[in-house]
């Protein structure tokens, strides 16, 4: 069980791409890869747009297909619910990369995958993840669930979880 | 400060991009190398006082420092000019043949042939910013050409002047929690000024209730949001008042107490909008056909807007880049006028934001005896060159911390005055499109290398040096001094002061706490301020405005000087050649770039592909796909640029973000798609950058 969650508060979050500059600086990946991409929903005829965007990283499901999908047994999710790869195991098969359905696993240049971990060096010393302390709106979440902050908010039904329990909840207006 | 791990430094310093805002970083430095940018971690987080959190242009600023572009050696063009072949030489060498070049115009031509060019490349340093460094040295060496105006907000700046006789129309952020209603008036705070909290506090505010309306031709970030949006054509602004104005006076909306009591020549303002001598009333179905917004909907807006209140009309300054952009200013300051809302907090007209109360009070470098010879326009600099207006013909002209051919209107022109020019200096910290028009380019530090104060919105920053410079470049203080030694000034340019030094007095003569501010890199003040106009509304005897009346002048007599009318009434914008092109273009700031700074950051270039924006309607009948290359074109240029077919604009116009850099290929299409390749030198009636009021045409790209 995931003590802690992700929660992203979709009427606040304007898609300025903050945290993925963030997590990108910390994670000291090529210019090319990211662990955390924002996608841009935009539904509607003009004058009726509408617009809205959501943080993609790895939401650390309680049944997570990268586990299954790995041949050397080298993802397990910790106590603490945080799915982890160990480098050491991973053999560069990419068979992770295609199990996850929110395409949130990318391989570095010598084939090894690599992932959002919440930033757990950090949770360690206290801190909120980089991406959380990035939001200039505010806007993004990380903790017990009970502990969101965002107030008049129902959760967003076109969220597709794939039925394995992302630690993740986008929020939106009712 | 070190990190947990004992081998990397924390070193807070203040990102100083020109975009507004003024926010907080942490330089994390490990064995002399950046290796992160960072925030504070546990920094109190509350509405009375906000964390300063950048956005991702400040966030980036790792992989900007040593982007390929970065210039770490001085250069010397060795090709024609607008080329990019150069070869690197020593400063020394540098250095003496650019004082010899300075001493010889001077004593052949005189100083006023050289010009000064500065911009905002390096703007928040308060101290050793690059123009501040370059002010200094030449005001003590001879009076040579400098420029005046703004391309920023010179119509806002008239409007306010006539109509307020001056004054500072911010809004305090936690004011903005008060507010019921919040237009926002071609305001993007959520791209152009993230990180000054202002996007987060109508956020905030439309959480404890407030309303927010969007007026925009694009459905830009910030629409997320509003409530509403009203897509508007650009340029018919004042149409949108007046009709507003008109429901108001035949609905009885009016603040007729306020009129009468606060402002001179409301009178003739309501007899226009009324139609009393052109039997014209400016309708709603008057408007409609002119701005493209529904009858019904300019209704409905201008009754919320009159019964909501507090409302505060939060105005960007794209709609004042017009051909007659003082109107759009005049009307709107007449429409908040009417609303009853001003002086009111939380209501009222703001184009900016703050969270306490003014500047923090600290010292700057002061000027020597030679004033510098204002007369070159900052929009039509480069059309004076051309045609010959300049006069002494400019023999040499020293750039200083501006990409000025890529930032300025009518890019082409700009890089052809650059070429009439016989001996160029840049001096930058990239190797923009405008260095390559250089004869000699100096590389100057990134921010991070050297030691400044910077000045925010109440708070004052101390950026201590975190990294030695890259390469061989220098600060812009250090270039200075070398020429002063050169130029047997170095005494009086440098008043015998090292950066630090200088820095030390520039706190002397205040009474700030300058250990915790050297300790923690920022001291900041807590605090709100009145709302704008609140005394005067109070008691408009007791504190008259700095107008003709002392009140708010709806009618100004200087703009029949102008040839604009006595009222802020709507003038139709009658473009030449509207067959040609039919389409208006808007060219607007982006979340990407600063300006033209960040365009060589490879991280924020990939994460959102410059696009020309274009509504389906637009794209179906020029046969364009989305992401197909497309050529958008005028008499000013022809830019390629692949097409992002959106609903998020309005249909007959396009939207081209500005700042990309210049890049003319073999056959003088710019296939960098910089948005002033597609503007001209246009000005409105006082002088105003009109490029919002530009036409174009688009075509796919026949390769």
């Amino acid at each position: 069980m995931n003590e802690k969650i992700f929660a992203i508060d979709l009427a606040n979050c304007v898609g300025c791409l903050t945290c993925c500059v963030a997590c990108k600086d910390r994670a000291e990946l090529p210019d090319d890869l990211d662990l955390l991409r924002l996608e841009e929903r935009e539904t509607g005829v003009y004058p009726e747009t509408d617009l809205s965007f959501r943080v993609i990283h790895c939401f650390h499901c309680e049944k997570p297909l990268c586990i299954e999908a790995c041949p050397s047994q080298g993802i397990s999710k910790g106590e603490d619910g945080l799915v982890t790869i160990d480098e050491e195991q991973c053999s560069s098969c990419g068979e992770c990369v295609e199990a996850c359905p929110f395409d949130a696993i990318v391989v570095r240049t010598d084939g090894s995958a690599v992932k959002c971990d919440a930033c757990a060096d950090e949770i360690a010393k206290g801190w909120n993840p980089t991406c959380v302390r990035s939001c200039p709106m505010r806007a993004l979440f990380y903790g017990p669930a009970n502990e969101i902050p965002f107030k008049n908010r129902i959760e967003d039904a076109d969220f597709d979880d794939h039925g394995i329990g992302p630690a993740v909840r986008f929020l939106h207006r009712p | 400060m070190p990190d947990s791990d004992g081998t990397t430094k924390r070193i807070p310093f203040t990102c100083s991009l020109d975009c507004g805002g003024r926010c907080e970083l942490v330089a994390c430095v490990r064995d002399g190398e950046l290796v992160r940018i960072d925030t504070p971690p546990n920094r109190p987080d509350t509405l009375d006082m906000p964390r300063l959190v950048p956005c991702l242009r400040g966030r980036a600023q790792k992989r900007l420092r040593n982007a390929k572009e970065r210039l770490t050696s001085p250069l010397r063009r060795v090709g024609p000019k607008g080329s990019d072949q150069f070869e690197k030489i020593a400063w020394n060498e540098a250095l003496d043949e650019v004082a010899k070049r300075l001493t010889d115009v001077h004593d052949q031509h005189g100083p006023e042939a050289i010009l000064h060019l500065t911009g905002a490349g390096s703007f928040g340093g308060r101290g050793f910013s690059g123009g501040a460094c370059s002010d200094r040295f030449f005001s003590h060496w001879a009076s040579v050409t400098s420029s005046f105006g703004n391309m920023s907000y010179w119509c806002a700046q008239i409007a306010n002047q006539w109509m307020l006789g001056g004054t500072d129309d911010a809004i305090d952020l936690a004011a903005l929690l008060d507010s019921r209603l919040i237009v926002l008036w071609a305001m993007n705070p959520a791209e152009n000024r993230l990180g000054g909290n202002l996007a987060y506090f109508i956020a905030q505010a439309r959480d404890r209730g407030a309303r927010v309306a969007l007026i925009d031709p694009r459905y830009t970030d910030s629409a997320i949001l509003a409530d509403q949006w009203v897509p508007i054509r650009p340029g018919t602004d004042v149409a949108l008042i007046a009709a507003i104005a008109h429901v108001w006076e035949f609905e009885g909306l009016v603040d007729a107490d306020f009129m009468a009591s606060h402002t001179v020549g409301y009178e003739e303002y309501r007899r226009y909008v009324l139609g009393s001598d052109d039997e014209l009333p400016k309708t709603p179905e008057w408007a409609a056909p002119i701005t493209e917004i529904s009858a019904d909907t300019i209704r409905s807006f201008a009754r919320d807007y009159a019964s909501i209140k507090p409302a505060v009309i939060m105005g960007g300054w794209g709609p004042q880049r017009t051909r007659y952009g003082e109107q759009t200013e005049r009307a709107l300051i007449t429409l908040s006028c009417m609303s009853g809302n001003v002086g009111i907090r939380g209501g009222g007209l703001a184009h900016q934001g703050r969270h306490t109360s003014d500047r923090i009070g600290a010292g700057s470098l002061t000027s020597g005896p030679f004033a510098p010879v204002v007369k070159m326009h900052k929009v039509t600099w480069a059309q004076s060159i051309l045609d010959g207006s300049l006069q002494p013909a400019p023999q040499m002209a020293y750039i200083v911390a501006s990409n000025i051919i890529n930032r300025s209107a009518g890019t082409r022109a700009n890089a052809r005055a650059l070429e009439q020019i016989d001996f160029v200096i840049v001096q930058d910290q990239y190797f923009t499109p405008t260095a390559r028009y250089a004869d000699i380019v100096f590389p100057i530090c990134h921010d991070l290398e050297r030691p400044d104060l910077v000045s925010g919105r109440g708070d004052l920053h101390y950026n201590e040096q975190a990294l030695s410079p890259l390469g061989e470049a220098h600060t812009d203080n250090w270039v200075f001094t070398q020429l002063a030694e050169r130029l047997g000034i170095r005494e009086a340019y440098t008043g015998g002061k090292t950066e630090e030094e200088w820095l030390d007095k520039f706190l002397e003569s205040s009474d700030l706490d300058t250990q915790t501010l050297r300790s923690k890199g920022i001291l900041r003040t807590q605090g709100g301020v009145r709302p704008h106009l609140a005394e005067f509304r109070d008691n408009p005897v007791g504190h008259p405005l700095k107008t003709g009346s002392g009140r708010i002048q709806i009618t100004s007599p200087e703009a029949k000087e102008h040839g604009l009318p006595a009222i802020p009434a709507y003038i139709a914008n009658k473009p030449e050649k509207a067959d040609e092109y039919p389409l208006q273009l808007v060219t607007p700031h982006n979340k990407l770039r600063a300006n033209s700074s960040g365009h060589a950051n490879p991280w924020l270039q990939r994460l959102e592909p410059h696009r020309v924006w274009i509504n389906p309607q637009d794209a179906r009948t020029r046969g364009i796909d989305p992401n197909d290359l497309v050529e958008v074109f005028n008499s000013s240029g022809t830019i390629a640029i692949p097409a992002r077919v959106t609903e998020r604009i309005m249909p007959g116009l396009v939207a081209v973000s500005q700042g990309t850099w210049y890049r003319p290929g073999a056959d003088g299409v710019d296939m960098g798609g910089c948005a002033n390749s597609l503007t001209s030198h246009s000005l409105s009636p006082t002088g105003g950058m009109a490029i919002h009021s530009e036409r174009v045409q688009v075509r796919r790209r026949v390769s």
